[in-house]
C-alpha cells in the first residue's frame, strides 16, 4: 500500500532521530534537513513523497515520524486520513 | 504489578508507552511536577518565534494517555522514594506503593546568582511564554537591545530568537567562545565569525555580570571590567543541573541506599538500573554508552527517547536494542552545529581537527582508538557518513 509521507522543512532541525529508527526511508540532505527516500528506486529525495510500504515498514516509519521531536514528519494514507501525528 | 515513573517528559513518557506496549494490563502511572502534558522543549523556540501555535509543543493528543490506559498524574511531586518498602511519598500526601520504579525527572537549568524581571531562561513551556511577554512589552517600549549570557545550546537559541525578533545583541561568553566543553578554537572561530557577521557583538572570558535593576526590573548588567551594558533583556544558558533528587531531607535519608543520591549522578549501566526495582532515563541518567565506552550523561532528545525506551523494557525484564549514537543537531544563526556521541573535551579523549575550511569545521575525539565523537560546525555534509563509523577503531 502507498503512504503519504511529508517533512517540514521549517519544522524540521535535523535531529535525524528518524534516520536514524527508519534509515531506508529518512535521510539527511546537505540543509541538514530529513527528506524521504524512495525505497529502492532512483529517484533523488525529496521532502515529501508517496511510498509503497508493507505493513513492518509503515510500522518503522510510523516510529521514526513518532521520534521526531518537532513533529516534522507527516504520514498520510491512500484516502488522506492522517496516520501520524493523530491530531 | 505496577510501574511508576518520576516525571512526564519525552524519556518518561516513552517509558510507558514502551511499558504499555508490552504489557497491556500492568498499572503505569506518570507523576509530573508541572501543569502540562508532554510537550516538545525543542520546539519551544519556533513556538517563541511564531512559528507554531502554542497548542502545537503538544506532543500527544489529550486523550492519548486515556487510550493507553495511562494515569497521568500533574502538578505533583515526589518528596521521597522509600526503596526499602517501595513507596513514594507525593506532595499531596499520598503515598504510592510500586513495584517498578524508573526516575525520568530530568535537569533544571542552571541559574544566575541574582534575578530580576527581564532574565530569561528557555526551559520551559511557562519560560516560553515569559520570554513572548517581555519581548512584546520591551520592543512596544521602544527598546531594541538585548543581551546573552552563554554559549552553548540555550545561548544560541536566545540569539536566534533575538536576531528573528531583530534586537540588537550582544554576547557575554563565558570562556573563549561558543560551545568551549566542546569545540576547539578554530570552530570557535567559524562560530564568532558567524555571529559577527550578523551584527552580533561578542565578550569573551566574561564571568557572570552584576545585573542593575530599577524597582526590580533589569536595567543592564555590570560587567567584570566595571563596564555598564544597558539592556531589559538577558537571556540566560549556563548548563543543567541534575533535577532535586526525589528524596526528602529527613532523618530517614541515611536509611536510603547511597546510590539514590542522584545529585551524585552515581553512574548505571546499559540496563540503567540504578538498584532493586528502579531505574532512570533520560537527561538525569549518567549510563553507560557502550558505543563511547565510558558512563555519560547526554542532555539532548534523541538519548531522552532511547533511554525511555530502555527504561521500560529494563522494567519489564525485556532484551535491551540496539543503543542508536547520541547525536544533537543545532544552529546558530543559520550556520548547521551538530554533535555526535561524545564530545566532552574533559573526557581524556584525543581530539584531532580532521578538516578545516573557513566555513567549516570537523573534529573527531577519539579514545584508546575508538572514535567516540564528532563535532561538525558550518559545513556538516558528511554527517550521515560520521554516523555509521562511530564507536569504530579508527587508529
Amino acid at each position: 500500500m502507498k503512504y503519504h509521507i511529508i517533512v517540514d522543512p521549517d519544522l524540521c532541525i535535523g535531529a535525524a532521530s528518524c534516520v536514524t529508527i527508519a534509515p531506508e526511508t529518512f535521510t539527511l540532505n546537505t540543509e541538514n534537513k530529513a527528506e524521504v527516500l524512495d525505497h529502492g528506486q532512483t529517484n533523488a529525495p525529496t521532502y515529501e513523497r508517496w511510498v509503497e510500504l508493507t505493513p513492518d515498514e509503515l510500522k518503522t516509519v510510523i516510529e521514526g515520524a513518532e521520534s521526531c521531536p518537532t513533529l516534522a514528519i507527516t504520514i498520510l494514507d491512500e484516502t488522506g486520513k492522517k496516520l501520524y501525528p493523530e491530531f | 504489578m505496577s510501574l511508576v515513573i518520576i516525571g512526564g517528559g519525552i524519556a518518561g513518557t516513552t517509558a510507558a508507552d514502551t511499558a504499555r506496549q508490552i504489557s497491556p494490563d500492568e498499572s503505569i502511572t506518570i507523576i509530573e511536577r508541572s501543569a502540562e502534558p508532554l510537550y516538545s522543549r525543542v520546539l519551544l523556540p519556533h513556538y517563541v518565534k511564531g512559528s507554531i501555535p502554542r497548542e502545537k509543543v503538544f506532543l500527544k493528543p489529550p486523550s492519548w494517555y486515556q487510550e493507553k490506559n495511562l494515569e497521568l498524574i500533574l502538578e505533583t511531586e515526589v518528596l521521597k522514594i522509600d526503596a526499602k518498602n517501595q513507596s513514594l511519598l507525593l506532595s499531596d500526601g499520598r503515598e504510592l506503593p510500586y513495584d517498578q520504579l524508573i526516575i525520568a525527572s530530568g535537569t533544571t537549568p542552571r541559574l544566575l546568582s541574582g534575578d530580576a524581571d527581564g532574565v530569561l531562561y528557555l526551559y520551559s513551556l511557562g519560560d516560553a511564554d515569559n520570554i513572548i511577554a517581555k519581548l512584546n512589552l520591551a520592543q512596544a517600549s521602544g527598546l531594541n537591545t538585548a543581551a546573552v549570557y552563554g554559549g552553548g545550546f540555550i545561548g544560541c537559541e536566545f540569539i536566534n530568537i533575538f536576531f528573528h525578533r531583530q534586537l540588537n545583541t550582544s554576547v557575554f561568553l563565558r570562556g573563549t567562545g561558543f560551545f568551549g566543553n566542546s569545540l576547539g578554537p578554530s570552530a570557535q572561530r567559524i562560530l564568532a565569525d558567524q555571529a559577527i557577521s550578523k551584527g552580533l557583538k561578542l565578550f569573551f572570558n566574561q564571568p557572570e555580570p552584576e545585573l542593575l535593576t530599577a524597582k526590580g526590573l533589569l536595567t543592564g548588567l555590570r560587567l567584570a571590567d566595571g563596564s555598564v551594558y544597558e539592556t531589559s533583556l538577558l537571556g540566560v544558558g549556563i548548563g543543567t543541573e541534575v533535577d532535586h533528587p526525589p528524596i526528602a531531607d529527613s532523618p530517614e535519608v541515611a536509611s536510603i541506599p547511597p546510590q539514590l543520591n542522584l545529585a551524585k549522578l552515581e553512574p548505571v549501566g546499559e540496563d540503567l538500573s540504578l538498584t532493586e526495582n528502579i531505574w532512570v532515563a533520560g537527561d538525569l541518567a549518567n549510563a553507560f554508552d557502550p558505543i563511547v565506552d565510558r558512563p555519560i550523561r547526554y542532555g539532548n532528545w534523541q538519548n531522552a527517547l532511547s533511554q525511555g525506551k530502555a527504561a521500560g523494557l529494563s522494567a519489564l525484564s525485556q532484551p535491551l536494542p540496539k543503543r542508536p549514537i547520541s547525536q544533537y543537531s543545532t544552529n546558530l544563526l543559520g550556520l548547521p552545529i551538530v554533535f555526535l556521541g561524545d564530545t566532552s573535551r574533559l573526557a581524556g579523549s584525543e581530539i584531532i581537527q580532521k578538516s578545516l575550511t573557513s566555513t567549516g569545521s570537523e573534529e573527531w575525539f577519539i579514545r584508546s582508538g575508538r572514535l567516540v565523537g564528532v563535532a561538525l560546525v558550518g559545513d556538516v555534509s558528511s554527517r550521515l557518513e560520521k554516523m555509521k563509523i562511530l564507536g569504530t577503531m579508527v587508529t
